[in-house]
């Protein structure tokens, strides 16, 4: 497509600010990228292209007036459907809500990107109301993974992936429940960032979970996701959920090295769910890191993805039971009947799950006080075919979309900050990589992705159009 | 809480009792997948609900007024 890589967010927000570029300019070229690539991969619902022209001309003009410019200036970027955006309906993946009125304001987040100077030019296709990992969306499209468009994107952020991996923008924002992050970071190749919950406010997007929802951005290159997490973090008084702790940023922090860093491999559960390809990724990772030491966290992990199950369907399946009653046939085939057994759970169980959140967070602090990060896979496998309905894992045949989540929800769970490290062999698909940190620090993952990207052990490839 | 041993007969009346309660009119498709999706959160719950926790573990407040 272009022969050479695209840029990166850094790279386009110092041509900006040097005048090398414009942001107009830019968008312009963003624009057409999106309709001649998009069509292949479904990965936008919406093209903000008025908005974006106008964010653009904002910038160029700030520039042109000689003030100083925000460090994403001119970069464009896109969210997931289930954040609000100015004069968009939000859709969150879901038909019923097609007809809602549009958002009257934007999503703190997107504010905050736009406070930043970054040029939104869309909103991302997912799985409705975030209950899936594959965005095969039976409303909106099947969204598909750019390094081969016969294979899923993974999800529930899938169209935050892909529109990643292709470079149509090289930064986007996803939410992140139970790996909705970290599913689609891994199986598109990308970086990925799920903070610790409470980190970043969630206000003005549209909820799945409230015990576990989080959002987070996408980035092809991992100084840009540090610097769009650096831009979208901070307190929020509008959003309860929303921890109030100032500003951590860590882009700076991300030459410091390792050697001080008490690194474990999650063995046990985390082991026994890998596919071939995925446990080779873990290992090149943990060579390359000079791990040695595993963790075995028994019957925790199992127990956590469990509460994690049961509290997602609760709470998931409340939430929804108006339009389960009077508007089932418009939602998800996928995934309405999930959300009609989660709604009728024993609460005695979801009171269970919850207490037993509190008794694994504890187990986890033990955990903690002997290493400083976690290594485990993203997922047990790469990127299976549209359509597929079962996966080979340990010698069993399992369901595949609720099984893409095995890794991941344990750590989300708790609430616990993951970078998701893209790690490609050659010639074959992306598998992602957990790092994993105590809670709010975000900046021990960030020191060993920077360690893994300094080796060219984990780097975004580039999909095959744009050789 | 001891660990649940659900019949299928079992599941799929609790199924039946709770969609009622709960306003949910199912055709019969539906409510054989809803069976399905009960019966894997049975399966996936059992060391949740095995496991035995203190009076004292409470579920962490969020909430702040």
């Amino acid at each position: 497509m272009s022969g050479h890589p695209p840029p990166s967010a850094l790279s386009i927000a110092a041509d900006v600010r040097r005048g090398a570029t414009t942001a107009g300019a830019l968008i312009e070229e963003t624009l057409a990228a999106i309709a001649r690539v998009d069509p292949s991969i479904n990965s936008f619902t919406d093209v903000t292209a008025a908005r974006a022209r106008t964010e653009a001309r904002a910038v160029d003009a700030r520039r042109a007036a000689g003030a100083p410019l925000p460090p994403l200036a001119g970069v464009p970027y896109a969210v997931k459907n289930l954040f609000d955006v100015a004069g968009l309906t939000t859709l969150a993946g879901a038909k019923v809500n097609a007809d809602h009125p549009a958002a009257a304001a934007d999503a703190t987040l997107v504010a905050r990107m736009r406070n930043a100077g970054a040029v939104l030019v869309g909103a991302l296709n997912m799985d409705e109301f975030a209950y899936g990992f594959t965005t095969e969306n039976s409303h909106y499209g099947v969204t598909r993974n750019p390094h081969d468009p016969t294979r899923i994107a993974g999800g529930s952020s899938g169209g935050t992936g892909a529109a990643v991996a292709a470079r149509l923008v090289p930064l986007a924002l996803g939410s992140d429940t139970n790996g909705s992050i970290r599913v689609p970071s891994s199986l598109c190749g990308v970086w990925g960032l799920k903070p610790t919950f409470g980190r970043l406010s969630r206000r003005g997007t549209f909820p799945f979970v409230a015990s576990l929802d989080h959002v987070g951005p996408v980035a092809a290159s991992l100084p840009d996701l540090a610097a769009c997490y650096d831009a979208l973090q901070g307190p929020d008084v509008d959003d309860d959920a929303c921890a109030q702790r100032p500003v951590e940023p860590v882009s700076g922090a991300m030459q410091r090295g390792v050697a001080d860093l008490r690194i474990a491999r999650l063995s046990g559960y985390f082991d026994a769910h890998l596919t071939p390809p995925a446990a080779v990724a873990v290992d090149t990772v943990c060579a390359a890191l000079g791990v040695t030491r595993s963790v075995d966290l028994g019957d925790a992990a199992a127990i956590g993805r469990a509460a994690a199950f049961v509290v997602t369907a609760s709470e998931g399946g409340a939430l929804h039971l108006p339009a389960l009653r009077t508007r089932r046939a418009d939602m998800e085939p996928l995934s309405r009947e999930r959300f009609v057994a989660g709604a009728i759970l024993p609460v005695a169980w979801y009171v269970k799950a919850q207490r037993a959140r509190a008794w694994y967070r504890a187990r986890m602090r033990t955990v903690f006080a002997d290493a400083d990060v976690l290594i485990a896979a993203a997922t047990p496998c790469p990127a299976t075919p549209v359509g597929a309905e079962w996966l080979e894992l340990a010698g069993a045949r399992v369901p595949l979309r609720p099984s893409l989540g095995l890794l991941t929800q344990p750590i989300s769970c708790i609430g616990l900050p993951v970078v998701a490290a893209p790690v490609a062999q050659p010639g074959a698909l992306p598998v992602g990589v957990q790092i994993i940190a105590a809670p709010w620090r975000e900046d021990l993952c960030f020191r060993v992705a920077a360690a893994l990207a300094a080796g060219g052990v984990a780097v975004a490839p580039l999909p095959a159009f744009h050789a | 809480m001891t660990t649940p041993t659900l019949t299928a007969e079992e599941i799929a009346a609790y199924v039946d009792a709770a969609c009622a309660a709960n306003g949910l009119v199912l055709p019969p498709d539906e409510r054989e997948r809803v069976i399905g999706h009960f019966t894997r959160t049975v399966a996936i719950a059992t060391p949740l609900l095995a496991l035995e926790l203190p009076p004292d573990v409470e579920i962490a407040p969020v909430f702040r007024p």
